[in-house]
């Protein structure tokens, strides 16, 4: 009777762990998430204004390395944010975080405006527009 | 009879063995499509794209990014 009980309190502690885990991720998920949609709009500024460029890594990047230090402050933030979630999505789905980079590439380039710039496979900045066709 | 009952145990064996062969079935979820204007040949992942698309879609719509053909696969 009493083996049984320590049975239930280890099932119990097992269940109340797992459940705080998946708590604490999907809050961590949410969180970056929204911070990432906070930014957008000084993102797409600093994009339409040619100073920031989606990069081969599935980042962003400078792509004038003059630029003031509050555009350089935004593109390390949004990386450290999509870093963390290229990490959630990649446990989630079960791939690599290198899988997760390259299709946010895909993703980001496909989205870019034709004045945005994009880093070609060379890692050169061109703008959209001028690439292929 | 006793001849026959290590040759018979031998073969037995190896059927056995012959018969342990592992199918390993694997579904992918990629297929590939020619990213324009960019000339390079990428593979899609669907999963990962849907998931990309759960967290960012403020980013833009589904339509902005991908092809119909596209889409229909990611439903």
């Amino acid at each position: 009777m009493k083996k049984n009980l320590w049975k239930y309190f280890w099932a119990g502690l097992l269940v109340l762990f797992v459940s705080v885990t998946m708590s604490a991720y999907a809050q961590n998920k949410d969180q970056i998430t929204a911070s990432m949609r906070d930014r957008h709009p000084s993102l797409l500024d600093a994009k339409n204004r040619g100073l920031v460029g989606e990069a081969w890594t599935g980042l962003v990047a400078l792509v004038d390395a003059g630029a003031p230090g509050d555009v350089q402050a935004l593109v390390n933030a949004e990386n450290n944010d999509r870093r963390a979630l290229f990490q959630i999505i990649a446990a989630e789905t079960g791939t690599s975080v290198e899988e997760v980079a390259r299709q946010n590439r895909i993703r980001m380039y496909r989205l870019a405006e034709d004045s945005h710039f994009i880093q070609d496979q060379n890692r050169q900045w061109v703008r959209k527009r001028d690439i292929g066709n | 009879m006793r001849k026959f009952i290590v040759p018979g145990i031998t073969g037995m064996l190896l059927m056995f063995l012959s018969a342990c062969t592992q199918h390993h079935v694997t579904a992918d979820t990629t297929h590939r499509v020619e990213i324009a204007p960019i000339h390079v040949t990428v593979d899609i992942n669907l999963k990962v794209q849907r998931a990309l698309d759960d967290a960012l879609s403020f980013q833009g719509d589904m339509s902005d990014i991908f092809t119909e053909e596209e889409l229909k696969m990611l439903q």
